[in-house]
């Protein structure tokens, strides 16, 4: 992935869920989620979400309001809109779910940055001892 | 395992009916070769529980693809669609469910379908003994807190499965009693026997932990009926491998005969397989899209009529933790007939992140809540950061049928199994507002049960299929029809159809699970009894 290209898609991860840079706690660029978006992405998706967001103007260089209206107006149309959900689902999956959480061999080594933020306890086999008889 | 030459019934798709219609065939003697697109995944050692690992749509192990998951998923076209999701695996789109077993509204049969709802009685009772169904003899705090909330507002508590009228009541699911667990005696099964409420029904159910396939709490058709059915030595189960064309010859009356189906192995192979009875259990887009590709479709019938359940999602913050990922999924909900159903859902972060600020940018509703549509960015953050005091509420629509909606093939696309299906859905007016009206109740609902009004988030979530229907609808005319009344595939002498393709309508906005089961279930011992004579 293009220098250009990788900023763009890191300042769309950042405008879905913001770091640490723009808000109070750590977000998708505290943990490059940019790496999982384009791992999912087709190169072509990759490549019209950038065509889209910067059309115009440069999306980097927006301030996170900014950021925020312009996906809104590019999320109007239907096919664009479908690239952008893509990459916005795979953002909110590599904050949320459990990739932070793992090394390079996908090995769970640490609580997943989302988990933290939300006070999720991951998987479990039993949480019986929580249900209130 | 057998390898039927000539079984008595090829059943193509392993899923939730697929494997409904096998073990009623079996049970009775009868050979069966299911045909499935995906593998079997063993519970204790297949199943992580792990959302990415299991349900991601391009790499997930309950993908819509081959089970080597080096290789692509089957492309889609979707018009007017968010996420159709699909499951290649025995046990279906159903692995991902969260085992909810409602039945259809009363009315809804009685005004739409082309049989009565009595006629569905036998094969709900027998389905619920079989999986088995059960209420909840406990609830998380989640769904106590909805139900408080039901019973401030007077609504009628109702039980029995009938659903006929207004009220709230405990979710019947297919999911064991929760257990009972003494910690002296031990951590796994058979110390612990039922559900570990552990609130993986949708990533995947492999609790209790070292129970055997038949003591898994979730009760998918994967683990309930495959291994009875399997044990009758009457079941060829053959998996990783797609049906792609029914094949035909000219039979009495102008109708056409199955002789048997040529499906593709996960290596290329072209096989046929003859066929005496073809039962189609693939679902609302796979089923009639095998029809299609054999020239057996009618025009302006086979494939039309799509008709989903428009699921949305209301959600508002409580001042107490209630933790939403505690406990099956949905153990309560509250039916409107003639609008549908609201319902507790308890989503982990990722999903209800997913499910809350992907909405229609256009939508633009008016309703007890302070935000709607669409949000991300530092909006999103704090929505998650009270996650644990979400009380998450859904909605499911009883939808109408639209001119347009449903599958075609698409003119241009294939894949390996030939061309895609082209699946077009937009909503009817009518059944936007009756989605609007169970919004406002869901977010009147939670103001009562002490959500902060600031909190209150419709998701305007744009259309998923998880619910799909109506595709090959059931009914005597055959010129508006797929199907007839005993689900027999208009035009042939011995192709059925036993999913929810059939539905004629969405059943009021329950989940179709059951109903589906019930058909496939009647299907069964209509074939039986026609196989026997």
């Amino acid at each position: 992935m293009s220098d250009p290209t990788a900023a763009v898609l890191r300042a769309f991860c950042e405008s879905v869920c913001p770091g640490l840079a723009s808000d109070a706690t750590a977000g998708a660029p505290d943990i490059a989620a940019e790496r999982y978006v384009q791992h999912y992405l087709a190169p072509a998706t990759v490549a019209r979400i950038v065509e889209a967001l910067e059309r115009g103007s440069s999306f980097v260089g927006l301030d996170p309001g900014q950021r925020l209206e312009r996906i809104e107006r590019c999320r109007l149309d239907a096919g664009t809109r479908r690239d952008l959900d893509a990459a916005a689902a795979a953002t909110l999956l590599a904050v949320y779910g459990s990739w932070s959480g793992r090394d390079a061999a996908g090995e769970p080594v640490r609580t997943p940055l989302g988990w933290q933020l939300t006070g999720f306890g991951g998987p479990s086999p039993s949480r019986l001892d929580q249900l209130e008889r | 395992m057998p390898g039927f030459r000539t079984p008595d019934a090829v059943v193509v798709g392993g899923g939730a009916t697929g494997l409904v219609v096998a073990h009623e065939l079996t049970a009775r003697g009868l050979g069966v070769v299911v045909l499935e697109a995906g593998t079997w995944q063993q519970p204790q050692s297949e199943i992580s529980s792990d959302l990415a690992d299991m349900v991601h749509p391009v790499d997930g192990r309950w993908r819509w693809g081959p089970s080597d998951r080096r290789f692509p998923p089957w492309p889609r076209a979707l018009e007017g669609i968010g996420f159709a999701p699909q499951i290649a695996a025995v046990g279906g789109l159903d692995l991902a469910g969260w085992g909810a077993r409602p039945r259809a509204f009363v009315g809804s049969i009685e005004s739409g379908w082309p049989i009565r709802y009595a006629d569905l009685v036998p094969w709900y009772e027998r389905i619920e003994e079989l999986l088995p169904v059960r209420v909840p003899d406990l609830l998380a705090p989640k769904d106590q807190r909805f139900v408080d909330a039901c019973l401030s507002e007077r609504l009628a508590h109702l039980e029995g499965a009938d659903v006929d009228r207004v009220g709230w009541r405990l979710q019947p699911s297919a999911i064991l009693p929760f257990a009972h667990h003494e910690p002296a005696l031990g951590e796994r099964y058979p110390a612990i026997d039922g559900c570990t409420a552990c609130g993986g029904c949708i990533t995947g159910c492999r609790n209790p932990e070292g129970a055997p396939i038949e003591r898994t709490a979730k009760r998918s058709a994967a683990v309930a009926l495959a291994p009875a059915a399997w044990a009758t030595g009457s079941l060829d189960l053959r998996t990783d491998v797609v049906a792609t064309e029914l094949l035909h010859e000219a039979g009495p009356d102008g109708l056409r005969r199955i002789r048997g189906i040529r499906y593709r192995t996960s290596d290329g192979t072209l096989v046929e397989q003859d066929a005496d009875t073809v039962v189609l259990c693939a679902g609302a887009i796979e089923t009639p899209r095998l029809v299609l590709q054999s020239a057996l479709g009618i025009p302006g019938v086979t494939g039309r009529g799509l008709t989903c359940h428009l699921l949305d999602l209301v959600s508002g913050v409580v001042p107490d933790e209630i933790d939403p990922s505690l406990g099956p999924v949905s153990m309560a909900r509250c039916d409107f007939p003639g609008n549908g159903s609201v319902f507790t859902i308890g989503l982990e972060p990722a999903l209800f992140g997913l499910a809350s600020s992907l909405g229609d940018p256009s939508a633009g509703s008016a309703g007890p809540w302070a935000s709607s549509g669409a949000s991300l960015g530092s909006t999103l953050k704090r929505r998650l950061e009270a996650w644990p005091r979400t009380l998450m509420l859904g909605i499911s629509v009883d939808d109408r049928a639209r001119a347009g909606n449903g599958i075609r093939l698409h003119p241009e696309l294939v894949d390996e199994h030939g061309p895609i299906p082209r699946i077009r859905y937009e909503a009817d007016d009518d059944s936007v507002r009756r989605r609007d009206w169970l919004a406002r109740r869901a977010g009147e609902l939670l103001l009562v049960a002490g959500a902060d009004p600031d909190s209150i988030h419709r998701a305007d979530a744009p259309t998923t299929l998880v619910h799909a229907h109506g595709t090959m609808r059931m009914g005597a005319d055959a010129t508006s029809a797929a199907t007839d009344l005993d689900g027999r595939l208009h035009g042939t002498i011995n192709a059925y159809v036993a999913d929810a393709s059939v539905f004629p309508n969405a059943i009021g906005g329950a989940d179709p699970a059951l109903t589906a089961q019930a058909i496939a279930a009647r299907t069964a011992h209509l074939l039986a009894q026609r196989l026997d004579a």
